[in-house]
């Protein structure tokens, strides 16, 4: 039996190995002597996957702090793989037909479930007798009485404020064929909500949601020791740095140890490549950076790791330093429903083998889920109840990372089967590219409800995604970028390892901003009206006789406000003498006139001329110019003669045919 | 084959008014959408900033906008109608089987442009074998005339031709490796499994438009009166002539790829600021429809040259350019 070499190990690390023995020892956390490091939810697993079976076979030993002011005599638990146990669960009534999108019945080998076969109170390494009084499953959200996803557990002894519990649990987890985040595909593994988790205990109640068809997760911070058995030749990767042990009998355990996240995934397939490489920025601590690729996705390699390392170190710079050893980045398997999902210390990206590198769309994947480990891992904000927090600042974070570190994102059609062309005659800016999902469903919801009662799931993706990231867009725009930046900065040093609510960001933007910034969330987070200024009426008449010598005209610019939002908007109108008046307009009534009596006409008029209402749907009418020629424009001439010509092949292959 | 390819070249020269026939009814046709689309165009650029800066490059916040608002017609405007975009975006159409997605105005043109095709190929294929050396205009327009009916009858009979291709071959073809994409483990494979249907639609429907051009080539040399039976000696010859005649049917396609390529680099280079640059393009544009026009000709006068002189109806005589033109015996001579 070969020692656990592990890769690096933080300080509470090793005094937690020191408390609980060798590697090769039982997990014990003990209970009075842990170090405050160690958090709220800690977990011991030793588990192995049976890759024939789908099977996980687990123990868990789980140390609980109650760091509130409030006793319990509860415990909730996350059992999120019984969202896919039936079509009764609260997840699969959530989906359109079910999960998997099969025409028919789901065949059993694509179910999963956990289950928990003893779940003891322990005392000295003792399990307590009738410490628990009952378990049951509980429906906190709907009602649904055959949703499994959360089980309470009754304690006889409630836990007091500042008091401990420590529990051993052994669970048998199946996971589902590749659905939701989480199962297998071939020999392709992706554990994900595998194991019996707590909720969070927060003002004398359990946070602990079921597991819907548009929600996330929430948890407290621990320490996580995790070891995994899975058969030998096979490569694991997880949350946190890892070593490995070959058990003799055709096995292998990687055990992972990471401090302060609170969320464990892992990922094991035979056919990953590994690729190694350390990050290092001035200012910044070292991050050992772990590729897993796909064979078939090496030739993506390069541009994986790049995204990695820009995206670590300027959210470093940017936002405060990444706090964890080591980041691992897991190319997903191919229709595995795995990708582009974030975990702390571990993310799954996603490509595909003709990825074009023009459309950045492997880099944006991957910056994201990078993004989401200060917003989400560091800063955990409740993804249940408001995912835009998290999910909108990690879809800021990118664009803004893509903005600054890579060329310009370009047009990419897929034509014969996935073969993607380039188009470049399209300026495609990285701050307005969620418009048109705000336009089609962004006043369906507004983004401050709770995620898993969003309308449908284009209303989950646009007020979860797009218009939060649209919004902090503009709000970038009012407070200029290095404001934003600061915003960012105090946000993530003053709730790092915390649970921010919306409440407290806003706070942060008021603070920094240096006046009350309420008004604009009120306007755009907790509203689902939609903006859209216009300039409805404009020109210019000339005052007075034919004779008059003086030339005055008078002008008049009507602007509208064609949708609910209100937000002041500046308003410009240019003069052919070169003058200019620019007034600001509260945008409070539904329209406003502005007139001049002055000795030019009007030239031009623009709403929001600067553009910085980048949540303005329609930026057409922003503007009016005086024009002296009819006629059509030189744009219209331009691209109709391309479609022309397109239409003309259209009809030739339309002979091709006869 | 090369021989053919050079005959035909000769037969294009001397019947070069099909070409203009050619060029004008597609040009004409598809001006029959252009005034909805170009009100719709610019409406979509409303009354200011946007007319004066849409014209060198585009902006995705102004194209989005026009997708989200658009009608069918204007709905089929993409960025893509650029470079490559309208050969790659109609092709791809064609191989999957969707061309009948289009907006009705444009399936309607396409009807129409397939019936006026009829007589334009009967019309000029019809004069190429009936009077090789050239024929005035009036007998161009009679020989249409004269042709007319086989030839639609022969278009409809392609078209249910390709209909039963994809009932029967292609559709469960593509179905079956779809399947296989789906089932795939890694998606290189799914990718090459998704090509292959394509592939296959290709070849399929390639080899039917060969053989409908041999029908059409049979019909107006051998003057048949039956264009099944025209379809069955084509498929017949085509069996026969397998590698010569896709040869052909390569050679030519290669040659229309290389002359898309050259004009889509060549427009690439055209700056399009200016009114002068937007009409240089333009012009550039039509003369590469000339172009692809011209090669589809080409492809009817190889194919028949082809035809007839494996047939043993070439006549050597009829080549030379200062005899008298006489009509082959076995040909229909048209009486003024």
């Amino acid at each position: 039996m070969n020692p656990a070499s592990i890769d690096r190990a933080a300080a509470p690390l090793l005094l937690l190995a020191a408390l609980t023995g060798a590697a090769g020892a039982q997990h014990q956390l003990p209970l009075h002597q842990a170090p405050p490091e160690l958090g709220i939810a800690n977990y011991a697993i030793d588990a192995t996957l049976d890759p024939g079976s789908k099977l996980i076979r687990g123990e868990e030993e789980i140390l609980w702090r109650n760091r509130t002011e409030y006793a319990t005599s509860e415990l909730w638990f996350h059992l999120y793989l019984n969202a896919f146990r039936d079509d009764r669960s609260t997840f699969a009534r959530g989906v359109e037909g079910n999960p998997w999108g099969l025409p028919g019945p789901v065949p059993d080998e694509y179910r999963g479930w956990v289950e928990i076969s003893s779940l003891e109170v322990l005392q000295g390494g003792e399990a307590v007798p009738d410490a628990i009084l009952s378990r049951s499953f509980a429906q906190p959200d709907d009602g649904n009485p055959d949703d499994r996803t959360v089980l309470k557990v009754e304690l006889a002894n409630p836990v007091p404020p500042g008091g401990n519990i420590r529990l051993k649990v052994v669970f048998e987890s199946r996971l589902p064929r590749g659905v939701a985040r989480t199962g297998w595909v071939q020999d392709y593994f992706f554990g994900a909500q595998w194991f019996p988790k707590l909720g969070v205990f927060e003002q004398g109640r359990w946070n602990c949601h079921q597991y819907h068809a548009f929600t996330e997760y929430y948890a407290d911070f621990g320490l996580y020791d995790v070891r995994l058995t899975v058969p030998g030749g096979w490569v694991v990767g997880g949350s946190g740095p890892s070593g490995q042990r070959n058990n003799g009998d055709g096995t292998t355990t990687y055990r992972f140890q990471q401090e302060k996240i609170h969320d464990f995934a892992w990922v094991a397939s035979p056919r990953f490549d590994i690729r190694n490489v350390r990050v290092v920025a001035p200012t910044l601590p070292e991050v050992d950076v772990r590729l897993l690729i796909l064979p078939e996705h090496r030739h993506l390699g390069n541009r994986y790791l790049r995204a990695v390392r820009e995206s670590l170190r300027r959210f470093g710079e940017w936002f405060g330093p990444y706090p964890y050893p080591m980041f691992t980045l897991v190319d997903p398997a191919y229709r595995s429903d795995t990708g582009g999902m974030e975990y702390p210390a571990f993310v799954t990206a996603g490509a595909s083998w003709l990825s074009p590198e023009a459309s950045l769309t492997l880099e944006s994947i991957a910056a994201h889920e990078v993004a989401h480990q200060w917003w989400y891992a560091v800063v955990a904000s409740n993804e249940f109840e408001e995912a835009w927090l998290d999910e909108g600042l990690a879809s800021w974070s990118e664009s803004l990372l893509l903005q600054t570190a890579y060329p310009p994102i370009r047009y990419v059609e897929e034509f014969l089967g996935g073969v993607p062309l380039v188009f470049d005659h399209l300026d495609i800016s990285l701050e307005t590219i969620n418009l048109p999902n705000v336009r089609r469903a962004g006043a369906r919801d507004r983004m401050s409800r709770p995620s898993w009662q969003s309308l449908d799931g284009l209303s989950y993706v646009t007020n979860t995604y797009s218009k939060p990231e649209l919004t902090l867009w503009t709000l970038q725009r009012l407070l200029g970028e290095e404001e934003m930046l600061r915003v960012l900065r105090t946000y993530f040093d003053r709730f790092a390892f915390r649970h921010p609510r919306t409440e407290d960001f806003i706070g942060v933007v008021s603070e920094v901003a240096g006046r009350d910034m309420q008004w604009f969330f009120d306007e755009t987070f907790g509203s689902s009206e939609l903006l859209d200024y216009a300039i409805a009426e404009a020109g210019s008449t000339r005052l007075g006789g034919e004779t008059d010598t003086a030339e005055t005209y008078r002008t008049e610019v009507l602007v509208r406000r064609l949708e609910g939002a209100r937000l002041p908007v500046e308003v410009l109108l240019e003069f052919e003498d070169g003058s200019e008046v620019s007034t600001v307009w509260d945008g409070g009534d539904r329209w406003k006139k502005f007139v001049y009596d002055r000795p030019s006409r009007l030239r031009r008029a623009a709403v929001d001329p600067g553009r910085k209402l980048l949540l303005d749907l329609d930026p057409v009418n922003n503007s009016w110019v005086r024009r002296e020629e009819e006629g059509h424009s030189p744009a219209t001439l331009r691209w109709t003669s391309k479609w022309l010509f397109w239409v003309q092949n259209l009809l030739e292959t339309f002979a091709f045919l006869g | 084959m090369l021989v053919a390819l050079r005959q035909g070249w000769r037969l294009l020269k001397r019947h070069k008014k099909a070409i203009v026939f050619y060029y004008l009814a597609n040009l004409l046709v598809a001006s029959l959408v252009l005034v909805p689309f170009v009100t719709a165009f610019e409406d979509s650029l409303g009354q200011g900033d946007y007319r004066e800066t849409q014209v060198e490059r585009l902006d995705n916040d102004w194209y989005q906008l026009l997708r989200h608002r658009a009608g069918s017609l204007l709905g089929t405007f993409s960025p893509s109608v650029t470079g490559l975009g309208p050969f790659a975006r109609n092709l791809d159409r064609l191989l999957d089987g969707r061309l009948g997605d289009l907006p009705a105005e444009l399936v309607g043109l396409g009807v129409l442009y397939l019936l006026i095709n009829s007589f334009l190929t009967a019309a000029a294929l019809g004069s190429a074998a009936v009077d090789p050396r050239g024929c005035s205009m009036r007998e161009f327009l009679r020989t249409g005339g004269e042709f007319f009916g086989r030839f639609l009858r022969l278009g409809l009979l392609s078209l249910a031709a390709v209909g039963a291709v994809w009932l029967v071959l292609l559709g469960p073809l593509q179905s079956w490796t779809r399947d296989l994409a789906d089932a795939a483990a890694v998606d290189r494979t799914a990718q090459l499994w998704r090509w292959a249907g394509l592939a296959a639609a290709g070849l399929l429907l390639g080899f039917v438009n060969l053989v409908f051009d041999y029908a059409k080539a049979i019909t107006a040399a051998s003057d048949r009166s039956s264009v099944l039976l025209a379809s069955l000696s084509a498929l017949f010859f085509c069996i026969t002539y397998l590698v010569p005649a896709t040869g052909l049917y390569v050679l030519l396609s290669v040659l229309g790829v290389a002359w898309i390529l050259a004009a889509v680099s060549l427009e690439s280079l055209i700056p399009q600021a200016s009114g002068w640059g937007i009409l240089t393009a333009f012009l550039l544009l039509q003369l590469t429809m000339v172009g692809r026009l011209t090669l589809r000709f080409w492809f009817y006068t190889a194919q028949l040259r082809f035809y007839v002189r494996n047939e043993g109806l070439y006549r050597p005589e009829e080549e030379e350019e200062k005899e008298e033109p006489v009509a082959p015996a076995s040909l229909p001579v048209i009486q003024e």
